[in-house]
């Protein structure tokens, strides 16, 4: 009796709770809880609250039992809520095509970045390797060589002996210096970085073979050609290898060259194309006191500075030779410090500070094409070599 | 689901007021036209019925809708081109980088250098 008292008082409260919605309002319910509709809410939430508000109303004119306006309501929600959805869409799709045009810019640039590296490394390993080729080629010539003086030695009275032995040491002295400079021009490149290794290894030839300066030629030579060599190497390897993107010798454009042939045209600097780069061979860079640079070389310098164009992307290499009239100091000094002037006014003329490098050989003779170089000359003798333009 | 929702549309055709003006009719003939009855099969029937009923409201509401679906379709259609262009932008890249290493190691094993400089 209790239980069947109980079930039938379950049952009136039952039917006297609200009535069920009716499906077109589930149904839009269920929109609003579905799977995009998080998504919806956070990208269009203007257009979401419009229609969660139209879906309340919708729920009110229910209850109030007007059920076209509640049917119309819901309709209205079920519309806006599917319109937010859409918007959303959109803003996801715009954000997938902003992510694929990232990726093609960046796909783009890679593309150009390694077609570049590959172009730029197949060239430079045709000049290397045709480089080496050479190299193998002198090196052979340079061995041959030496068999053949030896023989030709051994066929020579003493006195021919002797003058012959004089020359080649003077001879053997030049290719010494040369080397330095050569391995001068690696360094204004940068070799430490680029190739550390192989600067330190040349330098050690360099400092073997001038330990031997004393020993017998045919012990001097072999090591004097090996550090020539390899000095050659160096700045081949350093301007190749060079990142990015190798360093051509200004030398081997002939348009540049003409440029400063051009520029010195009414002038005494001699100009010459050479493996180290375009060589500016300027007379008597002192001036009369002897403690400053002339005004001629001064001027040459300028005209140097013009035909650059652009100074500050110049790697340069001032060397200066002086053999007589000295002051108390020494030739050494002397040409130090009219190479220390030498930089000073490039750099003043805009060349960058850490791209200049100044050597005084002091007595040395010059060893490249220029002034001075058959015979020691009073004034002594300048060189601008542009390395890098 | 869209079938029981076109029925509601029926019911409120069958309660509202004669068709509104031929404007909105043009305009969903026009989405149609824009291909919307092979994007939106189930909203574009929508629309048919509520210009039925006469809700004029609900019809602009639905237009609305129908053209926001258009520009996400339009949208997610430039977005697949676009994520197409992207990969096959990456595969070219990933091929030249190949190649280009492929020559650095052609390079190497020549001996003509100790190393090269790759970024």
């Amino acid at each position: 009796m209790r239980v069947a008292v109980r079930a039938a008082l379950l049952t009136l409260a039952a039917s006297c709770g609200p009535p069920p919605p009716p499906a077109y309002i589930t149904e839009a319910a269920g929109i609003a809880s579905g799977p995009a509709a998080e998504d919806a809410m956070g990208k269009a939430p203007e257009i979401w609250k419009k229609a969660s508000d139209a879906l309340e109303k919708a729920r009110h004119a229910f209850e109030a039992g007007d059920e076209t306006k509640a049917l119309s309501l819901a309709i209205e929600a079920s519309i806006l809520m599917k319109t937010a959805m859409a918007v959303a869409r959109q803003m996801k799709a715009r954000s997938r095509i902003a992510s694929a045009e990232e990726r093609i810019a960046v796909a783009g640039a890679a593309l150009e970045r390694f077609k570049s590296l590959r172009l730029d490394s197949e060239s430079s390993f045709l000049v290397l390797q045709e480089f080496h080729d050479a190299q193998k080629d002198k090196a052979k010539i340079l061995l041959a060589s030496l068999e053949k003086d030896r023989k030709h030695l051994a066929g020579m009275s003493e006195k021919q002996k002797a003058g012959w032995l004089e020359a080649e040491q003077k001879r053997i002295s030049r290719l010494l210096r040369g080397a330095s400079g050569t391995i001068l021009a690696a360094r204004a490149l940068g070799c430490d970085e680029i190739v550390p290794s192989e600067t330190e290894e040349t330098e050690e030839a360099l400092r073997r073979a001038k330990e031997a300066e004393q020993a017998e030629w045919d012990v001097l030579r072999p090591l004097a050609d090996d550090a020539s060599l390899r000095a050659e190497r160096l700045l081949v390897h350093t301007r190749t290898l060079h990142k990015p993107g190798p360093l051509a010798n200004p030398a081997s454009e002939t348009a540049l060259v003409e440029r400063f042939v051009a520029a010195y045209a009414k002038t005494k600097v001699m100009v010459s194309a050479t493996a180290r780069g375009i060589l500016l061979s300027i007379r008597d860079p002192r001036d009369a006191a002897g403690g400053d640079i002339a005004s001629p070389a001064t001027k040459a310098i300028e005209i140097a500075l013009g035909a650059m164009g652009e100074p500050s992307s110049a790697t340069v290499l001032v060397e200066v030779f002086v053999s007589q009239g000295c002051g108390p100091d020494g030739c050494a000094a002397d040409s130090e410090e009219i190479a220390g002037l030498a930089l000073d006014a490039l750099v003043a003329g805009g060349v960058k500070a850490s791209a200049v490098l100044a050597k005084g050989w002091g007595e040395a003779p010059p060893y490249e094409p220029g002034h001075c170089l058959a015979a020691p000359c009073p004034g002594g003798r300048l060189d601008v070599l542009i390395i890098d333009l | 689901m869209p079938g029981s929702r076109t029925s509601w549309i029926a019911i409120a055709a069958a309660l509202a007021a004669p068709a509104p003006g031929g404007d909105q009719a043009q305009i969903i003939d026009d989405l149609a036209d824009r291909g919307l009855d092979a994007v939106a099969p189930a909203e574009m029937e929508i629309a048919r019925d509520l210009l039925a009923s006469g809700d004029a409201h609900l019809v602009d509401l639905q237009v609305g809708l129908l053209d926001e679906i258009a520009e996400a379709h339009d949208l997610e259609d430039r977005a697949l081109e676009a994520e197409r262009m992207a990969l096959q932008a990456e595969n070219e890249a990933d091929a030249e980088q190949a190649a280009y290493e492929f020559l650095v190691e052609q390079i190497l094993a020549s001996g003509v250098a100790s190393f090269w400089g790759t970024p």
